[in-house]
């Protein structure tokens, strides 16, 4: 008979899960079914037996061990109960580490949810731009106000389109309180129902129907109205002009995870009623975002094609060249392809933090779970006779297996749960500090806790196996003969295993040094222009420039202020209006786009700005109407070899440069600082820019409140400090420093529990050999010096191994910033100095106590 | 320890008598039918021939481990064969317990069913 064998996997499998004359059972079928029916079917058949049975081999396995189990977890009780040190140790080690990765989790986690919240949102899509301009083609996620409505009307795969707007920054005024709010929409009826924006008072079908009506959420209506009802009640906003409009419902307070978080949003009827000519223009770049919500199946890259044909129906003759596409609703937070999109709803995301963080958030993991090992390694000889006795008495290897991981499990298990409370308390105030609900709760998340369970599973075998493995192998005989067996990897494994942590501590500390460094950088880095003591003040409501040099005036003559200029709109990273302009001899589309302002005589003095050529415009000089000033990048980029007293045109009307101002950053630093033309002011004064004597003078503020308030009744007083707008655009940075450093300290925390614990232990262990040594005449000094040294050695390696992956790290996180600061060798000297003084410290006490000890103490029991 | 561990076992399944399940019952039966052959792969058959299904060996094995845990069968190793790979057989047999407990599921059996004479006769 030819022989035939069952899949040799899974009988593996089943030898595993059962005993042999179980295999012996199934083998026995198997070669009946083989004969009758042919060895494929055969095969096939004890796979499925083999995979069926295995939840019933697993229930059964439980049911049938349930005693040792529970003598498994006895021994394991008293293990823990007998080393309290380390178990305390242990599981602070592990508990920390689990709660910074849950921490760390659910911030990836929540900057990951964007949009998963909305029912259709594999259906929705932004209408983003090509445009070509000036030899670059700009990414632009606003269009212009018609585009909506005439795709939507033209291409049958659309099914429905929103248009919105978001203002920054604005004042609100109720009755005769004052409010300012940071961000609102304006928006289309359609926004509710395509969103799924459920509203708690109002009517859902047309409550952002008609002009100037408005919906708050929940928390801005207690805010403005406490218990009154806000239905009905009047808001005053102020962007350009003051507006009023109507409360007509409450909305739940948004999550967090959309990019359309707002806490109010507005009928953009309002807008069109106020700007209604604006409204109707089509244009190629835009002003409005507009969302699109696809039939079901549609496919993008055709609707791409047809929103382009259409706007290019409408659009100029030299507008002709944009293109459109759609871009999914969920890529549009965390931008995986495009950089620099232009006129973005949130471009906080980035995926490059994401990283980071799971990765600090691993290692932070990796040296908890290092740390385990190694304390419960280090208890190995203790444990050695225990495990002879066992053998003795009748345990086979896989009891003691069994036993050392229930040991390692239980402990993980506490630390989980440990884990979890410092997680529930630690949440909240990292909720706080970002300023926003990241909505990862432990209770209400279904998927977190069979996770963590996972996660103590998992930490567990991996940090008990070694102990498991090696404990178990050795036989009764060998460990009663010679006392403790000299097994292989003694102590030389831990001392990797530190090292290894101190490997990672030490290329965090140096990363977190230079993340430092460059937050401390951007905050002092000379900007070119005094940033202190100046504030901005809102004009628009007052912004004909024929009574700038009033208000001027009156502000320099009445308050005490120190210099004051207007200007059309103070230039920062939101606030951004550029031109094409042109160098004698270029045609249009040669011309290269920059950054422009308009500005009065006083800027220059008021910003504090250094003239490097020329001269400033100056009062008296009509001719200064068309001259122009650049700044000394424009001044390297437009192509001219002696810029000052040569032409530049900008729609064909020409401008003599009289003068360059030194370089000066108003931008954030991720980006290069822009060639910069400052025009003559000629019609508007939006903003005033306002130099105080002192910082933060209130007097000197309040004086000029009054001076408004009399020139202006109507206008709302609205300013704000330029430090202050400046450090915004670094917040993220900030935040980003001060969660790594926060998360730094947890890891060398961790890292040095681990080394006292093996500190701990080693001098235990050498306790007769001090003895011994201080008998034989050793000083103390050195004695402390050859029980730190060893460890110190492997700190010291530790360091030098982490140096080049320290510096690769930093230096490519640094290419995010156009202005950098040199990484240099203070951070990596200052890692090693800390990580040395750390683990010195956590050693020393160790060493000391013992090594001051009277040796007669240590010696006596001989 | 050893003996310590018996009268804690013994303790716990021998004081009280479970009614036996459906398969408990049919396994128990075919074991005591099949004297000395029972091992699980006629134990196997024949369960699955009066269930009208094939019941996985998990399935049954896990039943076959719970009854020799209750004490109704006894489990003993017999010799290797070569049709089996080389691997022993575990054969089983009813000890008194078991015998006990399938008589009193049988007469429970018949108590419920005397109840509704006419049906039980009917058959």
């Amino acid at each position: 008979m030819k022989s035939t064998k069952p899949p040799s996997a899974a009988s593996w499998l089943l030898s595993r899960l059962s005993g042999p004359s179980v295999v012996g059972d199934y083998e026995e079928i198997f070669q009946e079914m083989a004969k009758e029916y042919g060895k494929r079917s055969a095969c096939s058949w004890y796979w499925s037996q083999v995979l069926k049975s295995i939840p019933m081999f697993a229930v059964n396995f439980v049911y049938g061990s349930t005693s040792m189990i529970k003598s498994y977890f006895k021994l394991a009780y008293r293990n823990i109960i007998r080393q309290k040190r380390y178990a305390i140790l242990n599981i602070i080690g592990l508990a920390v580490g689990l709660a910074a990765c849950l921490l760390m989790a659910s911030y990836v986690i929540h900057e990951l949810s964007f949009e998963t919240m909305h029912p259709n949102k594999d259906r929705i899509y932004r209408i983003n731009g090509r445009i070509p301009y000036g030899g670059q083609v700009l990414l632009n996620a606003i269009v212009a106000p018609p585009f909506g409505p005439a795709v939507e009307e033209s291409v049958p795969e659309i099914e429905e389109s929103i248009r919105l707007l978001n203002q920054h920054n604005f004042p609100v005024q109720i009755e005769d309180r004052h409010y300012r709010e940071n961000l609102m929409l304006f928006a289309e009826q359609e926004i509710l129902e395509v969103f799924d924006i459920p509203l708690l008072h109002g009517d859902l079908k047309s409550a952002l129907e008609a002009p100037f009506t408005v919906i708050i959420d929940e928390t801005l209506a207690r805010k403005y109205f406490g218990d009154e009802n806000p239905i009905g009640k009047t808001l005053r906003l102020t962007f350009q002009n003051t507006l009023e409009f109507h409360v007509t419902g409450i909305m739940k307070k948004m999550p967090s995870n959309t990019v359309l978080r707002t806490p109010m949003i507005a009928s953009l009827a309002s807008l069109l009623k106020t700007y209604g000519e604006a409204a109707e223009q089509w244009n190629s770049w835009g002003t409005v975002t507009t969302f699109v919500r696809l039939q079901k199946g549609a496919d993008p890259a055709v609707v791409n094609e047809k929103i382009t044909e259409v706007a290019r129906s409408h659009l100029n003759e030299d507008e002709k060249d944009a293109s459109y596409y759609l871009q999914p609703l969920d890529k549009i937070y965390i931008n995986y392809a495009a950089r620099g999109m232009n006129n973005d709803l949130d471009n906080s995301g980035d995926i490059s933090r994401l990283y980071i963080f799971s990765g600090v958030a691993l290692l932070i993991l990796i040296i908890a779970a290092i740390n385990f090992i190694n304390l419960s390694t280090a208890k190995i000889s203790g444990r050695l006779k225990e495990v002879g006795i066992r053998k003795t008495c009748g345990a086979s290897r896989s009891h003691l297996v069994k036993q050392f991981l229930m040991e390692s499990l239980l402990l993980t298990t506490i630390a989980m749960g440990l884990g979890l409370i410092l997680f529930s308390l630690f949440k909240p105030r990292l909720d706080i500090y970002l300023g926003k609900a990241l909505n990862l709760n432990v209770l209400s998340t279904p998927w977190i806790l069979p996770t963590v369970a996972a996660m103590v599973i998992i930490v567990g075998f991996f940090a008990g196996s070694y102990p498991a493995l090696f404990l178990s192998r050795f036989q009764a005989a060998v460990i009663f003969r010679s006392g403790v067996p000299r097994g292989p990897s003694k102590s030389g494994l831990r001392r990797i295993l530190v090292g290894t942590q101190f490997f990672i501590a030490s290329v965090l500390i140096v990363c977190t040094i230079v993340v430092f460094k460059q937050v401390r950088y951007s905050k002092t880095k000379d900007l070119g222009f005094n940033k202190d003591n100046l504030i901005v003040v809102n004009n628009r409501e007052a912004s004909r420039l024929e009574n700038a040099p009033m208000v001027k005036e009156q502000i320099i003559s009445r308050t005490g202020a120190l210099a004051v200029s207007s200007v059309d709109s103070f230039p920062s990273s939101q606030n951004r209006s550029i031109s094409t302009i042109q160098i004698e001899g270029q045609r249009e589309e040669q011309g290269k786009i920059v950054q422009s302002l308009e500005v009065d005589e006083d800027f220059i003095p008021t910003m504090e700005l250094n003239l490097i050529a020329g001269r400033n415009f100056e009062y008296g000089r009509t001719a200064d109407k068309e001259a122009v000033l650049i700044n000394e990048t424009a001044a390297r980029n437009i192509g001219l070899k002696d810029p000052v007293g040569q032409f530049l045109f900008r729609s064909d009307k020409a401008y003599r440069i009289i003068g360059i101002v030194e370089d000066w950053n108003t931008n954030s630093i991720h980006s290069r600082i822009y060639p910069i033309v400052l025009f003559h002011a000629d019609e508007t004064a939006g903003e005033i820019i306002i130099r105080l004597p002192s910082n933060k003078n209130q007097v000197v503020i309040s004086r000029i409140r009054e001076v408004f308030s009399s020139l202006y009744p109507q206008q709302i007083f609205d300013y704000a400090y330029v430090d202050e707008l400046h450090l915004r655009a670094y917040e993220e940075e900030r935040r980003l420093a001060s969660l790594l450093i926060s998360f730094c300290q947890l890891t060398v925390f961790v890292a040095c529990l681990g080394i006292f614990g093996l500190a701990a232990h080693s001098t235990e262990q050498r306790t007769k050999e001090i003895g011994i040594r201080k008998v034989l005449g050793s000083s103390v000094a050195s004695i402390v010096v050859l029980f730190t040294g060893k460890y110190l050695r492997w700190v010291i390696a530790a360091n030098v191994m982490a140096w080049p992956v320290a510096y690769f790290t930093a230096n490519k996180w640094l290419q995010a910033f156009a202005f950098r600061t040199a990484i240099g060798v203070s951070p990596f000297v200052m890692a090693g100095l800390m990580t040395l003084f750390v683990a010195q410290l956590s050693v020393i006490f160790q060493t000391l106590k013992v090594a001051l000890s009277n040796p007669v103490e240590s010696l006596r029991y001989e | 320890m050893l003996s310590f561990y018996n009268i804690l076992e013994s303790n716990r399944y021998g004081g009280k008598m479970d009614l036996l399940t459906r398969l408990e019952e049919a396994i128990l039966i075919s074991v005591l039918k099949l004297k000395d052959n029972a091992y699980g792969v006629p134990i196997n058959h024949d369960v699955s021939k009066i269930f009208g299904k094939s019941y996985t060996m998990g399935g049954l094995y896990f039943a076959l481990d719970q009854l020799v845990r209750k004490e109704y069968l006894m489990k003993r190793s017999g010799d290797p064969t070569p049709k089996r790979g080389g691997r022993s057989k575990a054969y089983y047999r009813l000890t008194s317990e078991g015998k006990a407990a399938l008589e009193a599921t049988r007469e429970h059996q018949i108590k419920l069913w005397k109840a509704i004479p006419e049906l039980s006769n009917g058959n």
